[in-house]
């Protein structure tokens, strides 16, 4: 039996966090949320091969996003970081520290964030 | 005449919003309500959890609060006012050193520390659900 993958779900805002969670988990992933860059840490560092994706959007916090962004990126590369929010301002930025810079943009399309996702699992494990 | 939709019988689960600050703690314990057929809907502290009310985002049958949390309310807080804006949602409360309270504003309470089976089980004997089996 394989095991679903799990995706670690950063998202300050609980109206956004909690359907987009559900949604996942309907999907068949195992979701772990954190409201904030340091309960991601928290999660990440207690559990660290069991993440195999990461979803952070850090709200109006994005120094703290990217500084966890920078730190999963280091401390464990094979697992995909996925920026989203209303980032635009730091794109550049956030394009450094993810594979395809900030393409998820809120409200979250659920279906959208299935799909990148799966596009980005899929390519780590090829 | 095309026939009668059959009716769903599949059984909505409860729904357990859950108010923890301890991420690892709200973690587990929401994966073992989950488990155990509850939908749970997780609130790092007792803020986020009224936002999620006041929004009217979806129904709840069951508040599991910790107490002791950062921002504006704590879990005495939260409680008592959902008592009065929503009489319905059965209220669990939990804490390790839980002081003086109106023991009518909430219906159940955990013993921190507590083990996930044990809470697990005291939430659904509130809703009236069949208790969980324990491993």
């Amino acid at each position: 039996m394989i095991a679903a993958a799990c995706i670690l779900l950063l998202e300050p805002e609980i109206i956004a966090r909690q359907p987009l969670a559900d949604y996942l988990r309907e999907c068949g992933y195992r979701v772990v949320e954190a409201a904030t860059a340091a309960e991601a840490r928290v999660l990440l560092e207690a559990q660290p091969v069991a993440i195999d994706a990461m979803l952070a959007d850090a709200g109006r916090d994005a120094p703290s996003l990217f500084a966890l962004a920078q730190w999963v990126r280091r401390s464990w590369p094979a697992v995909p970081v996925i920026l989203a929010g209303n980032i635009e301002k730091a794109a550049a930025e956030a394009g450094r520290l993810c594979d395809d810079g900030p393409a998820l943009v809120k409200p979250y399309d659920h279906q959208l964030v299935l799909q990148q996702i799966k596009r980005r699992l899929a390519a780590r494990k090829t | 005449m095309s026939p009668a939709a059959q009716p769903d019988c599949t059984p909505t689960p409860a729904i357990v919003l859950l108010v923890e600050d301890e991420v690892l703690l709200r973690a587990l314990l929401a994966e073992t309500l989950r488990g155990d057929g509850f939908s749970v809907v997780e609130a790092a502290n007792a803020d986020e959890a009224w936002a999620y009310l006041q929004a009217g985002a979806g129904p709840v049958d069951l508040l599991f609060s910790d107490v002791s949390m950062p921002g504006s309310m704590d879990g005495i807080a939260l409680m008592k006012r959902v008592r009065a804006a929503y009489p319905a949602i059965k209220i669990l409360i939990t804490s390790g050193n839980l002081g003086p309270v109106d023991l009518n504003a909430f219906d159940g309470f955990v013993q921190k520390p507590f083990t996930l089976g044990h809470a697990a089980k005291v939430a659904a004997g509130l809703l009236g659900m069949e208790p969980p089996e324990l491993a």
